[in-house]
């Protein structure tokens, strides 16, 4: 659970979008039967508190080791990071999967 | 690699830690907010400049001490003590090619920890002697 206490007021897009990333990435995690220490071992982190920042929605998930998530999640990498990125760039997302040519 | 796990301690930040940490990312002037693993264990997250305002320093407490990795999951510091964290993560910053952002925050804590660390002895010292020498001073006067 986080427990917000902010200086100032932040951009509601990016941090929305992120948190939103966030909640789906616990899922996705809570649905593969892995806890945060078993997920950060499958990515080979030494902890696993980066899990935690990504899924509380103020890290994101580096484009270089999205596959690595995705495999570590049953997912597949392509679904993934389209998922991710409707989240992290969804006006590239808008570009490539949604305006028509 | 096998992940680090510790014994579970208190889930929220002393109001000591919580005071320096705020403190160093108020005079920073980036934002922040508290946050915790799944185990409970506190994080503080230092938030980054617009449009992204994505997390650039993200300080845990484990059992065992302190972890502050960057926005991209690098562990770029960890330490028994808060401030043995800044020193370790300035030492990190120069040796490594980190975040301009990162690298401005970890060189601006890491100043005001040794300036922390050096005046302030200093100053009590000064006190000291004043309260000590003040009673045969007024005498003079």
């Amino acid at each position: 659970m986080v427990r917000s206490r902010k200086t100032e007021k932040a951009v509601p897009n990016s941090m929305e979008l992120r948190k939103r990333a966030g909640a789906w990435l616990q899922e996705q995690r809570k649905a593969a039967g892995l806890s945060q220490i078993e997920l950060a071992q499958q990515l080979g982190l030494k902890y696993y508190t980066f899990i935690s920042q990504v899924e509380n929605g103020f890290g994101r998930v580096p484009s270089d080791s999205m596959e690595a998530w995705a495999r570590a999640l049953g997912i597949a990498p392509p679904v993934f990071a389209r998922e991710l990125l409707v989240y992290y760039e969804p006006e590239l997302h808008k570009l490539l999967f949604e305006v028509k040519t | 690699m096998s992940v680090i796990e510790f014994p579970r301690l208190a889930r929220e930040w002393r109001p000591d830690e919580l005071q320096q940490l705020v403190s160093l990312a108020d005079a920073a002037r980036f934002s922040w907010e508290t946050g915790a693993t799944e185990r409970g264990e506190p994080q503080f997250y230092v938030i980054g400049p617009a449009p992204e305002h994505g997390c650039v320093l993200c300080v845990s407490r484990l059992a065992q001490g302190y972890v502050l990795e960057d926005g991209t999951g690098h562990v770029i510091g960890e330490a028994p003590a808060l401030n043995r964290v800044a020193v370790e993560v300035a030492r990190a910053a120069i040796r490594g090619s980190r975040s301009f952002v990162s690298r401005v925050m970890v060189a601006w804590i890491t100043i005001r920890l040794t300036v922390e660390e050096r005046f302030e002895p200093i100053f009590q010292e000064s006190e000291e002697m004043l309260a000590r020498y003040a009673p045969q001073l007024a005498a003079f006067i």
